[in-house]
């Protein structure tokens, strides 16, 4: 006979967990992909990728699969010119901080900046940007921010530096917090944040009137999509077979 | 007539095991570094049958029985083995996500020892530690964690991890002359070996890919199909339950 300490028990039980945990780590997966699929186009959005991992367990119920961890991808979107003087992407690592309503600092790929009323540098969302000044001169004709992250204002026939900007980059960026609105927070897995010049020391440039487009890869994503759609038809499958099977043994006895 | 009934119901049992296998397998379709179950089905014990019958040729030696052959008792399922050949390599130019083409495993350090696996799914973690997707430290060559300076790191095939030209550590690589017998099974993608490394023939490591599932599609599908044999014996168990029935009824009303 099969060795009984083997974790895989033959029981009806066990086997519908285990199509189960596969139908469920499918659909979480497919809900990973749908929103990468629906970020396709949004500035500075990174995609998510899904981690499968086998499990193996004497607790009847609990073997078959899972999706570990959900992983960001940071490589580097497309970059998509703009005619803001005020939007900005980051050619290489690192991220723009943010200030949110509640104080705290939030980390962002998304350069969509613009002025407003008050004439600070703000997100999409009016989260204004991190930089070591505040607010921006009246009356200026145009405005720039150099690769190293030196912000200067052209005023009265001269350019004229105001301030500089700084970069912020984490040991595991893939463990950050995502906060929505394409806004990350530090976590335990990021590790501290780490602070640093644009340009230099490994952080990235700063590159204005340019945006950072989404790193979503359609292709890929689309063969995912069938992929992980296969799979869960292939398990629903089994499912289906093993009902017919325990349907069979109840009749054994009518 | 009862020798028949447990042949048959045997099968069915076997028949269960067999769906259990085959659900974990489906269910890991898109586990990396998932190593398939392969099972196989043995005949169970025989028992000589015998004919006494005075017109037949007798068995030398035994004037009254002649020797018919065998007649199996069923069938059980054999141990589990692990499909130790190479799965499909996935390329996706993640940093830190590695393949080994060859026989070779990553060692990783767990709470509950050391353990092998395939799955080359890696990130760099807030103590800039080379960790799996669980946080379990990925060992270099002497055994021990590997801390990745500032840097994107490259590696060589032979698993020299290099920074900035700056080496930092050898992946460690582990072997085995004889894997289906030496590494369980142990979940979350490892395997454990009780003799430790016996071999040196690692293989190649290849940055960039990840491999995936070694089950192969065609043959799950079929095997899917196969269940067949589950209601054929529910059948027979059915068939010698209503001559059983009819017998005693038959005997009763003599």
């Amino acid at each position: 006979m099969a060795d009984n300490t083997s974790p895989m028990v033959p029981t009806f039980t066990n086997l519908f967990g285990i199509s189960r945990s596969s139908l469920r780590a499918r659909l979480q997966n497919l809900d990973t992909i749908s929103n990468d699929l629906a970020n396709v186009n949004t500035t500075g959005y990174k995609s998510v990728r899904g981690n499968f991992q086998e499990l193996l367990n004497d607790s009847l119920q609990n073997s078959g699969t899972r999706l570990e961890s959900t992983q960001r991808i940071m490589t580097q979107g497309t970059m998509q010119s703009s005619d803001s003087p005020y939007n900005m992407a980051i050619q290489g690592n690192g991220f723009f901080a943010v200030t949110l309503p509640n104080g705290s600092t939030a980390y962002t790929r998304d350069g969509t900046f613009g002025l407003d009323a008050d004439r600070k540098i703000v997100t999409a969302d009016g989260y204004p940007l991190v930089w070591s000044g505040t607010q921006i001169p009246e009356d200026v004709e145009s405005f720039t921010v150099s690769p190293q992250g030196l912000i200067s204002v052209y005023q009265d026939g001269e350019w004229t530096d105001i301030g500089t900007m700084k970069l912020y980059r984490f040991a595991n960026p893939t463990g950050l917090t995502a906060n929505g609105k394409n806004l990350f927070l530090a976590s335990d897995a990021s590790g501290a944040v780490l602070e640093g010049d644009p340009g230099v020391n490994g952080y990235g440039e700063v590159i204005t009137k340019m945006v950072e487009g989404s790193n979503v890869n359609l292709a890929e994503e689309m063969t995912d999509m069938v992929v992980t759609q296969r799979s869960y038809q292939f398990s629903m499958r089994v499912y289906q077979q093993t009902d017919q099977m325990l349907g069979l043994a109840l009749a054994l006895r009518r | 007539m009862i020798k028949g009934f447990y042949t048959a119901a045997s099968a069915m049992v076997a028949g269960l095991h067999r769906q259990n296998v085959l659900a974990q397998n489906i269910a890991n379709l898109d586990t990396p570094g998932f190593r398939q179950i392969l099972m196989a089905a043995d005949d169970w014990y025989v028992t000589p049958i015998t004919q006494a019958k005075d017109d037949l040729q007798p068995v030398s030696g035994n004037n009254t029985l002649r020797k018919l052959g065998y007649l199996g008792l069923g069938m059980e399922t054999s141990p589990e083995i692990t499909d130790f050949t190479q799965g499909a390599i996935k390329a996706t130019e993640g940093e830190m996500d590695f393949a080994i083409q060859g026989a070779g495993f990553f060692r990783i350090q767990t709470p509950d020892g050391e353990r092998y696996t395939r799955d080359g799914s890696f990130l760099r973690d807030a103590n800039n530690q080379l960790v799996t997707v669980d946080g379990f430290f990925v060992l270099d060559d002497n055994g021990q964690p590997i801390t990745l300076p500032e840097g994107e790191p490259s590696i060589d095939e032979a698993g020299l991890i290099t920074t900035d030209g700056q080496q930092v550590a050898t992946l460690g690589l582990a072997a085995f002359t004889d894997p289906e017998t030496e590494l369980v099974r142990a979940g979350l993608n490892t395997f454990t070996a009780a003799g430790g490394i016996t071999s040196t023939e690692t293989g190649t490591v290849q940055q960039g890919y990840l491999e995936m599932s070694n089950s192969n599609l065609v043959s799950l599908m079929t095997q899917l199909a196969g269940s067949k044999a589950y209601e054929a014996n529910q059948r027979i168990v059915q068939m010698q339950d209503e001559m059983l029935g009819k017998t005693i009824g038959t005997l009763d009303s003599l």
